[in-house]
């Protein structure tokens, strides 16, 4: 069994609050591990700890064998949405997904247009991404987390507002880059997501992380 | 080189964002308001003397402490919700790493600085077309202002100091003025971006206190050795023999060290900085 993302002994504490209580967990590479648990659980908190946005209080994070802070400030090779995503409101999706891609300079006009096709958005459209609903700006999100190709997907709640088509095809194509390899660490409120999705399953409560699939 | 391309690109991102940034619109508007208030006389001076003005009025255009304050604020306006953090800084930060980041962020507060001085400069002359002449000297009328209380008697906002005239020409003191004039406001916005990192908000605070005492600092001459931002003007470095001033090789230093300081704090402070608070506090 190789290891994507290892957790261990983590706690986030905020003076007096704790968010999350000494989690350990490991995440295997190649499969979709689910996050589920109500708001305010710690799920995001948990992702943007292993996203390196956010310190930990005490223990480790390895991500393919690299330890958070120690060996990198954020890991490599992951692809990322955590909150709603932000993009720049009067540039269009291919604009926004250019001036993301220039930093790494890891890949060209091609990759940046089929990520954006994968989808279901037009990278001609001139459309302002400010004029966006939340679910074309949910879909654009995911396609800048895939554009780079990156082996680790943290997606937090991918399918919010996402209509039922959206939601049918993003699971496909989620279910492709698990067949492709891809390590995916997903949070949703949706049983079904989960179900479909999923091969490993968690909970979260209070700070709390349990196995339950 | 492929280093110095991202962290452009980063800091190139901050600069987009202005276009639907109506803090950044009211700051420029501000600029122009203070520049039109403080040279609006220039047209009755000319008028009545029938001499026009040279075109090189930024020099002198925020020498006396208070148009200082008045002109700094705009700029301390744009840089207060450094360290320019939102949903979007997410996607860019775990493709660049914190250092490159912070170096983006901090080389857009130079660009910014740059391009907010030249735009004082620019508009300076821009909006006084109908009272200047284009010269390369500094002119009669400035050469009259400085020697008499003329702009005084017609409320002008600005008056020439006649060291300046004797000792610059009017391309370095434009130079003089705009590199020091840069260099406060890149002090004073690695200033916000420290200690907003430190303290939500208290970094803006902190550079507008700094920015108050060290505009009347200058109006005690034993303290404008300690008012980096009174050396923005021409008017606090020592040109005359016993004048008091600070010299300006220790301006040169101290402003370097600043800089370096300030720098290199800003690289410590954001290895550990916890970029999800701004974002909880949008």
């Amino acid at each position: 069994m190789s290891i994507a993302i290892n957790v261990e002994n983590v706690t986030k504490a905020f003076g007096e609050i704790t968010v999350l209580s000494d989690i350990t967990v490991a995440f295997e590479k190649g499969k979709v591990h689910g996050l589920i648990g109500r708001n305010g659980s710690g799920k995001t908190m948990l992702m943007k700890c292993i996203c390196g946005f956010v310190p930990v209080t005490r223990g480790t994070i390895t991500i393919d064998g690299l330890r958070l802070k120690k060996d990198m400030d954020f890991p490599k090779n992951i692809g990322v949405i955590i909150e709603t995503p932000g993009f720049l409101p009067s540039y269009n999706a291919y604009r926004n997904l250019k001036f993301l891609a220039d930093i790494q300079g890891k890949i060209g006009k091609q990759e940046i247009r089929e990520a954006i096709q994968k989808v279901g958005l037009d990278p001609d459209s001139k459309k302002h991404v400010g004029k966006y609903s939340l679910g074309m700006r949910q879909r654009l999100g995911l396609a800048q987390a895939i554009m780079e190709d990156p082996d680790i997907l943290i997606l937090d709640e991918p399918m919010n507002g996402l209509d039922k088509d959206g939601v049918a095809e993003m699971r496909r194509y989620l279910l492709d880059l698990k067949a492709a390899g891809k390590t995916i660490l997903i949070a949703s409120h949706s049983a079904e997501d989960i179900d479909v999705l999923c091969d490993t399953v968690h909970e979260m409560d209070k700070g709390v992380l349990t196995t339950i699939r | 080189m492929r280093w110095l391309k991202t962290v452009c690109t980063i800091a190139g991102l901050n600069f987009r964002k202005w276009k639907s940034d109506c803090r950044v619109w009211v700051a420029f508007l501000l600029v122009l308001i203070l520049i039109h208030s403080t040279t609006k006389q220039l047209g009755d001076i000319v008028a009545h003397t029938g001499v026009k003005a040279s075109p090189w009025i930024f020099p002198f255009l925020y020498m006396p402490y208070y148009n200082k304050l008045l002109f700094f604020f705009p700029l301390i306006l744009i840089f207060s919700n450094a360290p320019f953090v939102d949903t979007n800084q997410f996607y860019v930060l775990y493709r660049s790493g914190r250092r490159k980041w912070c170096v983006g962020q901090a080389l857009y507060i130079i660009g910014t600085s740059v391009l907010y001085f030249a735009f004082i400069m620019l508009f300076s002359v821009v909006l006084n077309l109908r009272n200047i002449e284009f010269m390369k000297e500094w002119g009669k009328l400035f050469t009259t202002l400085a020697k008499t209380n003329m702009a005084q008697r017609y409320g002008l906002g600005f008056q020439p100091e006649l060291t300046v005239l004797t000792y610059f020409t009017p391309a370095s003191a434009m130079w003089f003025t705009f590199v020091h004039s840069v260099i406060c406001g890149v002090i004073l916005g690695f200033v916000i971006f420290l200690f907003n990192m430190k303290v939500r908000g208290g970094g803006t605070l902190l550079a507008s206190l700094l920015l108050v005492l060290s505009a009347q600092a200058a109006k005690w001459d034993n303290l404008v050795k300690f008012s980096p931002v009174s050396w923005s003007t021409l008017n606090y470095i020592h040109l005359k023999p016993k004048d008091g001033l600070p010299a300006y090789g220790y301006v040169v230093a101290v402003y370097a060290g600043l800089v370096i300081v300030l720098f290199t704090l800003l690289l410590l402070t954001v290895r550990s900085y916890n970029f999800d608070r701004e974002i909880k506090n949008e």
